[in-house]
């Protein structure tokens, strides 16, 4: 729908328009499971998946376009000749990965329900958690108006846009270091909950690590404006990661801190 | 100096490699004063690992033809169009896949000389050669070594030559991450053969906690090594999964993919999925082991089961990742060499997808006897009952292949009949330890040893070599001695049966598996075991001097010299670097043998557009 017209600015203000509805729904399902999570003593958890659940299908519909995948609005359907794939071919080869990735995040959930339940130490900082959980769904907005304004030829605000993003993320490490050095004194890595809760932020961090230097490189070879209408891939990528980054962190927060 | 030129990047990686291992040191050694640790052996070898692994990569070509891009550099790529291109970070899926296959066919003999200090050990009771955690190191070797061969020879290997070819497409999907794919292997044979000299491992290869927890350093290298290759398997999966769905040919629908060509889809989505679960148990370990975190230390609230649990979960759909590109070949060569169309296509293609999904949900027939929760036993037992009418329907598939077909003898099929013989025999002993109360008897015996290499070996590495021979004239352009494989065949079949039925019945004896010593009743019939196991070693002996043989002499090969219908057979022997002389466009069925009238399965572009 956004694809009709590349060159005029209706498009792209219709698009960051969705950017910031998508953001407020999730701003709102995140802080309702912080308010849930925090008043009830026990019996959330299957309120916070059914609110984990459509808060994470909002990321993977709009952020990250999982339509593209089988719509031909791309045109991908028929590629010019035999053995090229293009664009179509990259994003599904990005999409398998995420599929991939999103096994290790299953199976780090299951840990956690496996090991300890739904036990949650008194110790955590819920505070914090929810401060950097918005900083991350925010950067996901800053993301997808990068992704936008690369796809309508704003480059002014495609470099803004990665600069916050990648701000945002520097944001968030700070955030989890932070807890990280409080959680050593609460719950120590060789403790039972410390083990799951070190491993699982952990992980994650690494990621958003591995997320930042992708958009770094991106941002980097996007400087002198070489990304624009049909022509933004590495940009479309990098983001899409970036949007998974943050839709693990979508499923992790409650798992971590508000299941009772 | 030519011949030296060829191994730079290999020389460059090794550098890379010093270097990062001499960062990764200090790191540690800087945590380990940050953080007031005593004891940073292991925290040296995790660390200084893992910046080598980056190291060595990078030199061996990573940056020179990827990297650079990141940092707005010209990329180079390697230029080199003879022999030397093998030892380079080479983007052709041809070259990449002959790397894959060399290695893992070594890696095979490596293996199964391990396999032979075993039976050396065994020949008689009582402790002859080797100490129990030198026999469990040795055998645990044996085990990855072998799972890493069942796992990649296929797909790495064959898969890699043949998958672009038999679509029709020049490369596959994203080249440099199949280079990569392949560069990421040499660490992990370092590393395990490193691990004698790290006091070994005795965990065996599914390296449980608590014990993979407390033993030796060696266990650490297994375990990254582990890690590594199923990151190598990761990227392969990726990479298969999307050149088969984008870069087929036209006309190359779904259902006129070569059924080899599915089979290797079905068994990337096995890898891309299944194989994070495996590196996150192995990672659990290596916490534990490093950083000091309980997953599985019970007094701290940790349980061993989650890693059975985890690591289960991968390496049972794993035999799946090998079997399944297996069946692929076998239902290949079978066709073309009965000269008659697939028996039950679409039902093999709907068997191979149902394996697919039936393998994730029965891991816990390996936990029957672990403690776990009772009413997990019966939903697992039928699940894993539930896959044998899959499979099942693939094994008919190539019975109704055969049935009436004018069946040519040679090697390539008869391997493949081999395997019609020995899968049989693997899959109704299955039954047995699928079933919880016969398993609880056979799980802990050599019943369960032979049945396993009644599957992997008498069905994957039997087919492995029936694909060898069959795609060996293809691959190399030469002609092996057909006397010479026939010769292989009649050995390596009739030894493995005196190796392996005997096995079945000590086990049912009571001969336990996986310890170095026995009760003295089971002699004699070790002895035997061990006197045939060496013969059916001695048998690889006649393919090695085949293959060597016939590649640097042989006659040169026609570029189908089976005659059969399937595109990489419809162009040149080896086929040139860009695959086809001219666009395919595919028109009919592979497999249309004997149909009267029936169209060419292919044919250039040029000449048949407008069909």
């Amino acid at each position: 729908m956004v694809n009709q017209d590349k060159s005029g600015s209706t498009g792209l203000n219709r698009a960051l328009w969705l950017g910031w509805v998508v953001i407020a729904a999730l701003f709102v399902v995140e802080v309702v499971e912080y308010f849930v999570g925090v008043a009830m003593d026990s019996g959330a958890f299957l309120f916070m998946v059914l609110l984990a659940v459509p808060g994470g299908g909002l990321i993977v519909w709009y952020f990250m376009h999982v339509k593209q995948l089988w719509s031909n609005d791309h045109a991908d359907a028929a590629p010019a000749e035999p053995g090229h794939g293009g664009v179509g071919m990259n994003r599904l080869g990005l999409w398998v990965f995420i599929i991939s990735e999103s096994f290790l995040f299953a199976a780090l959930l299951s840990s956690r329900y496996f090991l300890r339940g739904v036990e949650r130490p008194d110790d955590l900082n819920q505070l914090l958690g929810l401060g950097i959980s918005v900083v991350l769904l925010l950067s996901s907005l800053t993301a997808f108006r990068a992704e936008a304004a690369a796809e309508y030829g704003d480059q002014g605000r495609f470099k803004r846009n990665m600069l916050f993003t990648l701000g945002l993320g520097l944001v968030f490490l700070v955030g989890v270091s932070v807890e990280w050095a409080e959680a050593f004194r609460h719950f120590p890595p060789d403790s039972a909950f410390g083990t799951i809760f070190f491993t699982m932020t952990g992980i994650h961090a690494f990621h958003v690590l591995t997320g930042m230097l992708v958009l770094g490189f991106v941002y980097n070879m996007g400087r002198d404006g070489c990304y624009g209408p049909g022509n933004y891939w590495g940009v479309e990528g990098s983001v899409k990661y970036w949007h998974f980054v943050d839709l693990a962190w979508v499923l992790i927060y409650p798992t971590l801190y508000l299941v009772s | 100096m030519a011949a030296l030129s060829a191994f730079t990047a290999i020389g460059r990686g090794l550098l890379g490699a010093a270097i990062g291992l001499a960062i990764g040191w200090g790191l540690a050694l800087l945590l380990g004063a940050l953080t007031g640790r005593e004891d940073l052996t292991q925290v040296i070898i995790a660390v200084g690992y893992l910046v080598a692994l980056i190291g060595w990569l990078l030199g061996v070509g990573v940056w020179s033809s990827w990297a650079r891009e990141w940092l707005r550099l010209p990329t180079m790529e390697p230029t080199e169009t003879d022999w030397r291109r093998y030892f380079r970070f080479s983007l052709d899926h041809k070259v990449i896949g002959t790397q894959y296959l060399v290695t893992f066919v070594v890696l095979m003999l490596l293996a199964g000389a391990l396999s032979m200090l075993v039976r050396v050990e065994l020949a008689a009771p009582g402790e002859d050669l080797m100490d129990p955690v030198a026999y469990n190191t040795v055998m645990g070797l044996h085990g990855i070594m072998m799972v890493a061969v069942g796992v990649a020879t296929i797909t790495g290997g064959l898969a890699n030559y043949l998958v672009p070819l038999m679509i029709g497409a020049e490369d596959v999907a994203f080249p440099r991450v199949n280079a990569l794919s392949y560069w990421i292997v040499p660490p992990v044979a370092i590393l395990l053969i490193l691990t004698p000299f790290f006091g070994g491992f005795d965990s065996g290869w599914t390296a449980y906690p608590p014990l993979s927890v407390v033993n030796a350093n060696g266990q650490l290298l297994f375990l990254l090594a582990f890690l590594t290759f199923g990151l190598s398997s990761i990227f392969g999966g990726l990479n298969f999964t999307t050149t088969i769905l984008k870069l087929r040919a036209p006309g190359m629908t779904l259902m006129r993919m070569p059924i080899f060509v599915w089979s290797v889809l079905g068994a990337s989505l096995i890898a891309v999925t299944a194989t994070q679960f495996v590196a996150f148990g192995l990672l659990m370990v290596i916490l534990d082991r490093v950083v000091g975190t309980s997953f599985f230390d019970a007094s701290k609230g940790g349980d061993p089961l989650l890693y059975e649990h985890i690591f289960w979960f991968y390496s049972h759909p794993a035999v799946y990742v090998m079997i399944l590109p297996g069946f692929g070949i076998e239902l290949e060569v079978v066709s073309h060499f009965s000269r008659k169309p697939l028996f039950g296509y679409k039902y093999v293609v709907g068997s191979i997808l149902a394996i697919v999904f039936l393998s994730m949900i029965v891991w816990a027939h390996h936990l029957f006897t672990s403690g776990m929760q009772e009413f997990l036993l019966i939903p697992f037992m039928a699940a894993t009952e539930l896959i044998s009418i899959p499979t099942g329907v693939i094994f008919l598939a190539a019975l109704g292949t055969m049935w009436r077909g004018r069946l040519r003898l040679t090697t390539p099929m008869l391997f493949a009949l081999g395997v019609v013989f020995n899968f049989l025999i693997g899959g109704v002993t299955g039954i047995f330890l699928a079933d919880v109360p016969t398993d609880i008897h056979l799980q802990e015996n050599y019943f369960t040893v032979a049945h396993f290499h009644y599957t992997i070996m008498g069905g994957e590495i039997f087919m492995i070599m029936a694909g060898l021979y069959y795609w060996f004239p293809k691959i190399t352009g030469r002609m092996y001695s057909e006397t010479l494989g026939k010769i292989h065949f009649v050995t390596m079949f009739a030894f493995f049966q005196l190796t392996f039925i005997p096995m079945f019945w000590v086990g049912m004896q009571g001969m336990n598996r996986r310890v170095a010593d026995y009760d003295a009743e089971f002699g004699d019939l070790n002895q035997i075991i061990s006197i045939m196991s060496y013969l059916l070693g001695a048998s690889f002996i006649v393919m090695v001097i085949n293959m060597v043989r016939a590649w640097f002499g042989g006659k040169r090969a026609a570029g189908n010299p089976w005659g059969a219908r399937t595109l990489e057979w419809q162009t040149t022997s080896p086929p040139p670097v860009e695959n086809f002389d001219e666009p395919q466009r595919v028109t009919g069925d592979p497999y249309g043998y004997g149909t009267p009238g029936a169209p060419a399965h292919s044919g250039p572009m040029t000449e048949t557009a407008g069909n």
